[in-house]
């Protein structure tokens, strides 16, 4: 019998991949019904998830595979909040959808934290860092859908703002953790380097709307082709990790 | 002067040279997972003089490492021009302006300001840092080459539950070290994530086990992960973990504090302002 856990994992995986469904067959209304039971699931999952080791241990709530679709999700219950009648952003569902499938081949159990990590700098940064994903992620998709439908919404252009916003929080909160547990705020690592070339794509893309020549459709593609660059920096070191030592699950 | 800051402070280099670092940062990171120990052994080192032999025996892993200071000199060079540029066409436009529309209209070169001496506190820290760390144990005297002679007088672990999976591993470690001082010992507390300031060097603690009886992992043989050094997941012995004194100073914190939480607090607002705020027109 599956433990509660998995459970919640499941059954948000599940709404999320209905909403995905839904939407698609033109029932946008009842795919959003859907989101909001996954972001309730993905919340429960992550919550137990801080109690995994029978010690409530922050960092398992925020690990960025099981928060990122939980953030995704939750922006666009927002997004609804705002516009009830629009809900023409819920194609994003599809990004849920396919995060919170990958979450399910993902291990349950924790990374044994070292004393470094038990501070509430690391949880402000992975919180930050996976919500402003969140964003950017949803940003590029509605980019994507503004060029396949060729509407001219101008969402996908906010939640990127916010997007930068957010993993520019996430670098500040990083660089204090890193200061407190290794004395430097940037180390020579792929880790850095990588959210470093995030934030200079997006930072690029801010530039474009000042620039001759990089009309609406080249700017839609910009940043939809966004997606690429944080999965292209974020994938490797997710996958990298499910072979690290974990307990519980 | 106009015509010399419209052509290096185009916001189209601008726009290639962020894409440019952004570039030689995913290559530069494909190649420090490849070579951690090599890459990682700049982390404390001053780049002018790790750089020059570093590059002639490995030219293949350091070559990026250049082009990526080049770059964002370049970067440095075009956003002080395009700010000035910005600023001295917005100062007569502003005239016209509530104060709130300029400062929103202003939010935007502040934040690049802020960013170019964000940059400088980087290299300020890349060229001056000075690193050190020396292993201790309790009751022994380490001579730490910038603060001097320093004693271990107790050293403390906090373990996670025992009714937890985590039990036996270490939560925090507690170290009272004392500082001589004229004949009389000055003490300080040492935690992990709590460090000990002194005469502008920081102290942190960092920790290793001494042994290992589990078969060590084949996968990740160069990983930034230690939590096998720390802890393990299979069975293990007794051995007490091997604690290190790490000191750092770096002069570009000084900088770069200020300056991330400005920018921070600068960037939310303006953005709040232009997306959801009152002053949407004033860009």
């Amino acid at each position: 019998m599956m433990n509660p856990l998995s459970l919640c994992l499941w059954a948000a995986a599940v709404c999320y991949a209905a909403a995905a469904i839904l939407t698609f067959l033109k029932r946008a209304g009842a795919g959003y019904a859907s989101i909001t039971a996954g972001v309730i699931f993905n919340g429960a999952f992550l919550i137990q998830r801080g109690w995994i080791a029978g010690v409530f241990v922050p960092n398992g709530i925020v690990e960025g595979v099981f928060l990122t679709p939980f953030f995704m999700a939750a922006i666009l219950l927002l997004l609804g909040l705002r516009n009830r009648r629009d809900l023409s952003f819920m194609s994003a569902a599809v990004l849920p959808a396919l995060f919170g499938a990958f979450a399910l081949l993902y291990p349950r159990g924790i990374i044994p934290p070292t004393p470094n990590k038990l501070t509430v700098w690391s949880v402000l940064f992975f919180m930050t860092e996976s919500a402003g994903h969140a964003c950017l992620y949803t940003g590029g998709w509605l980019a994507l859908a503004g060029i396949i439908r060729r509407d001219d919404s101008e969402r996908y252009h906010s939640l990127l703002l916010w997007g930068f916003v957010l993993f520019s929080v996430a670098q500040v909160t990083g660089a204090l953790w890193a200061f407190l547990g290794w004395g430097s705020v940037f180390r020579w690592g792929s880790r850095h380097l990588q959210s470093a070339v995030i934030w200079c794509y997006f930072a690029a893309y801010l530039h474009l709307r000042f620039l001759p020549g990089w009309d609406r459709i080249k700017r839609l593609a910009f940043a939809a082709a966004g997606m690429i660059v944080i999965a292209g920096c974020t994938f490797g070191s997710s996958l990298a990790e499910m072979k690290f030592p974990r307990i519980g699950g | 002067m106009k015509r010399f800051l419209d052509i290096i402070g185009d916001l189209r280099i601008a726009f290639w040279l962020l894409l440019s670092a952004a570039l030689v940062m995913w290559i530069g990171s494909i190649i420090c997972l490849n070579n951690y120990s090599l890459i990682d052994s700049l982390n404390g080192s001053r780049i002018q003089e790790w750089l020059p032999a570093h590059l002639r025996q490995h030219p293949g892993a350091t070559w990026w490492i250049p082009l990526l200071f080049l770059v964002f000199f370049l970067l440095g060079i075009n956003t002080m021009a395009c700010t000035a540029r910005r600023i001295l066409n917005l100062i007569p436009a502003g005239r016209g302006m509530s104060a709130k529309g300029f400062l929103v209209a202003l939010s935007p070169s502040i934040i690049h300001l802020l960013f170019m001496l964000m940059l400088s506190g980087h290299l300020l820290g890349f060229a001056m840092v000075e690193f050190e760390k020396v292993p201790v144990r309790q009751g022994e005297e380490a001579v730490l080459k910038n603060v001097g002679t320093v004693r271990v007088a107790s050293v403390t672990h906090q373990f996670f539950p025992r009714d937890s999976l985590l039990r036996g591993r270490v939560r925090q470690s507690r170290m009272i070290l004392e500082f001589p001082r004229q004949g009389v010992p000055e003490t300080a507390v040492l935690e992990f994530l709590r460090p000990v300031y002194r005469g502008g060097y920081i102290i942190q603690l960092d920790m290793e086990r001494k042994k290992r009886t589990e078969t060590p992992r084949i996968a990740d043989p160069e990983t930034c992960n230690r939590e096998t050094h720390f802890n393990f997941s299979g069975p293990k012995n007794a051995g007490s973990p091997r604690l290190y004194l790490a000191v750092t100073r770096d002069p570009g914190l000084f900088v770069l504090f200020p300056g991330f939480i400005a920018v921070i607090l600068i960037m939310g607002w303006y953005f709040y302002q232009v997306t959801l705020g009152s002053g949407r027109n004033a860009r």
